[in-house]
């Protein structure tokens, strides 16, 4: 995936009648655009003598545009500045989150254990399928928050790292 | 013919046979789950009744809960779709028992094929080939699975011999990993089927699944419906289906379909069944099971046929001779169908779940959209994730995949996060387009989930009027506009969260 600087992105209105007209500004870019919504959420983009159809959808800080046979996420640069405290670089965590909501099936690791990269920790099973739940570095469990039988949700904590120590980690 | 007839199932084949009852003329029942009560299935049907529950356990596959709504609303017979309670020949009984039929084959026939072990027997028996095996202590000789796979030799497949889907299922290539695989099958199996057997099967290299459309009446006639090739698979669970296969010659074609009559001779089948034949690289083909049931994928058989297969499947439970004769039947064209999953395929093919808010499917000549939701449909982690079926059909291979890549292409959903992207670029992998395929394609193509490259600037313009039309705020002359950016990946690796 291509990661990029943020896009800078100036809608300016002109002449108004169904048919929205605006002067686009985006990147290199700078040209007439017309934009034709039925609904709210879907239309019809004209830029450069090329028609495209779209919908879009927007969740909290999060908009997914649907374009050409593709879906594009776009994250607003306020909402992520607040949110991430790290640098950049293959990040660690101090915690372990449901990537779905799903059942917890069997704990392989306890408190105070020591994790390689990769290794699963924890069975859980979502959509009648088993998934192993792995942290791509190696630690320390701190602590076990979840047991089996355990309807999680999305997001939930199943396990708390102990931060940095002068202990060696495995690889 | 029935008056009306209950689907014991739901989601997009719960939508597709109420439609062709209703174009017979028959009442349609409906059942559904809680999580269910405002899904499209519900809406399709003519009457609706509840299930108190959500899981599976709790709903589509209490036979009992089922047969009591029938019984309580006069329904004349029950279709159990694909899955659920499909193969149970205890439901199936149960409905003869209460006097309701079972739009399927005959308990015995579903007891005889519906354990694979026994099926491969019967198979052999006929004079078909089939797959070397090991099936526990029915084997005869007291073995371990560990002494078992020794002798079949590495890869071994671990397998549910109550089921198919691909749960409960496991390759193993080497001995260490076969005991926790072992018992993870088992739970898995359990779980889906509420029978936790599993058997061991080899494995073989650069395979092809073919299989064989069957179809019986109570008059004696079996005939089959040509083959559909399903070798696209991820984790055993089938995405692209075509037909004809590319690897049939005719004599190929006569060879297993007669292979796959004599199976169903063998058990008195009776209504839709299916013959699975793995095809190894020298064209031989060998006997692998039998789906009793009516499949996914079938229908690419109808676009090739001509044939409604559900329509065939009521004539039969009422007692009608089959619509057809062998000497009828021919394959036209070319048929694909794609699986759409609401599956992040960029992170694993992780299931995705949430609200769809957009739905808006591809349509036109030649192209069939099979859906179990619709915008405003709730994807929730109760059941399968397959959102709908795309069939398109052409005059040759080649133009089916160019109306598939077409369809694909025009196929809008938001919402829930779906395969469709990673079917545009398998379309357009030489390979495939080829038909150079074997059970083993996913794992040596890496085919892309996402396109790679800049974000097109016509999808920001658009992510800005976005942004701009839900925001109060307002800048001088400006309309709208936003700093966006896309994602950092490591912000969302893998199975975990950066916090």
């Amino acid at each position: 995936m291509d990661t990029q600087e943020g896009l800078e992105v100036e809608l300016n209105p002109g002449e108004q009648s169904l048919k929205k007209r605006y002067t686009v500004r985006c990147g290199p870019l700078h040209a007439e655009a017309t934009i034709q919504t039925i609904g709210r959420s879907e239309g019809w983009l004209s830029l450069n003598g090329e028609v495209f159809a779209f919908r879009w959808i927007r969740s909290n800080d999060k908009i997914q545009v649907w374009l050409s046979g593709r879906v594009h996420t776009f994250e607003l640069v306020q909402r992520t500045a607040q949110r991430s405290g790290t640098g950049h670089g293959p990040p660690t965590s101090s915690q372990l989150t449901a990537p779905m909501p799903g059942t917890i099936l069997k704990l392989q690791v306890k408190k105070g254990a020591a994790f390689a990269a990769h290794q699963p920790l924890i069975i859980m099973e979502s959509m009648k399928m088993e998934m192993a739940l792995s942290i791509p570095h190696g630690g320390r469990i701190g602590e076990v928050l979840c047991k089996p039988g355990q309807l999680v949700e999305m997001g939930a904590v199943l396990l708390k790292l102990e931060s940095d120590s002068d202990e060696p980690l495995p690889a | 013919m029935f008056r009306k007839v209950l689907i014991a199932n739901r989601g997009e084949i719960a939508v597709r046979i109420a439609q062709t009852l209703q174009q017979i003329g028959i009442r349609t029942v409906c059942v559904y789950s809680e999580a269910d009560r405002r899904s499209l299935h519900v809406l399709s049907a003519d009457d609706a009744y509840p299930l108190e529950g959500n899981t599976s356990a709790e709903t589509y596959l209490r036979g009992d809960k089922i047969l009591d709504i029938a019984l309580r609303h006069g329904v004349d017979a029950i279709h159990p779709g694909y899955g659920f309670l499909s193969e149970s020949a205890g439901f199936a009984r149960a409905c003869q028992d209460a006097g309701i039929t079972f739009i399927g084959p005959t308990p015995e026939a579903l007891r005889a094929v519906g354990d694979k072990t026994t099926a491969k027997r019967i198979a052999a028996d006929a004079g078909v080939p089939v797959v070397p095996g090991w099936f526990g202590a029915e084997d005869g000789e007291a073995l371990t699975p560990a002494q078992a796979a020794g002798r079949l030799g590495y890869p071994v497949l671990i397998k549910a011999a109550a089921g198919g889907g691909g749960k409960g299922m496991r390759l193993i290539q080497k001995e260490p990993e076969l005991r926790p695989a072992f018992e993870a099958a088992q739970r898995e199996a359990g779980s889906a089927f509420g029978d936790s057997r599993v058997f061991l099967e080899k494995y073989m290299a650069q395979p092809r699944h073919v299989e064989i459309q069957i179809f019986g009446d109570h008059h004696g006639n079996i005939v089959h419906l040509f083959e559909r090739e399903c070798s696209i698979q991820r984790r055993h669970q089938k995405i692209v289906e075509e037909s004809p296969s590319p690897a049939l010659t005719p004599e190929l074609r006569r060879n297993m379909g007669e292979a796959a009559i004599r199976v169903a001779k063998a058990v008195g089948y009776t209504n839709a069944g299916t013959v699975e034949f793995m095809l190894d690289e020298n064209g031989s083909f060998y006997f692998l099971e039998v789906n009793a049931r009516l499949q996914v994928e079938h229908p690419v058989t109808e676009a090739v046929t001509g044939y409604d297969v559900v329509a065939a499947q009521v004539l039969v439970a009422a007692g009608e001779p089959l619509p057809f004769r062998q000497a009828d039947l021919r394959q036209k064209g070319h048929a694909i169908e794609c699986r759409i999953y609401a599956e992040d395929a960029d992170r694993g093919f992780v299931p995705s779940t949430g609200v769809i808010e957009h739905y808006d499917p591809p349509s036109g000549l030649h192209v069939r959209v099979d859906s179990g939701v619709r915008a405003g449909s709730d994807v929730s982690i109760y059941y399968d994730p397959m959102l709908a079926k795309l069939i398109v059909w052409g005059q040759t291979r080649p133009q089916a995949i160019r109306r598939m890549s077409w369809a694909l292409r025009h196929f809008a959903v938001l919402g829930v996060t779906t395969n469709i992207e990673f079917l545009q670029h398998l379309m357009e992998h030489p390979d495939f387009q080829r038909g150079r395929l074997n059970t083993h394609f996913l794992e040596e193509h890496r085919i892309l989930a996402k396109q790679a490259g800049p974000t097109p600037p016509e999808a920001a313009i658009i992510a800005a009027l976005a942004a701009s039309s839900e925001s109060a705020a307002h800048r001088r002359g400006h309309e709208g506009g936003a700093k966006l950016e896309t994602p950092n990946p490591w912000n969302t690796a893998g199975a975990w969260r950066l916090v």
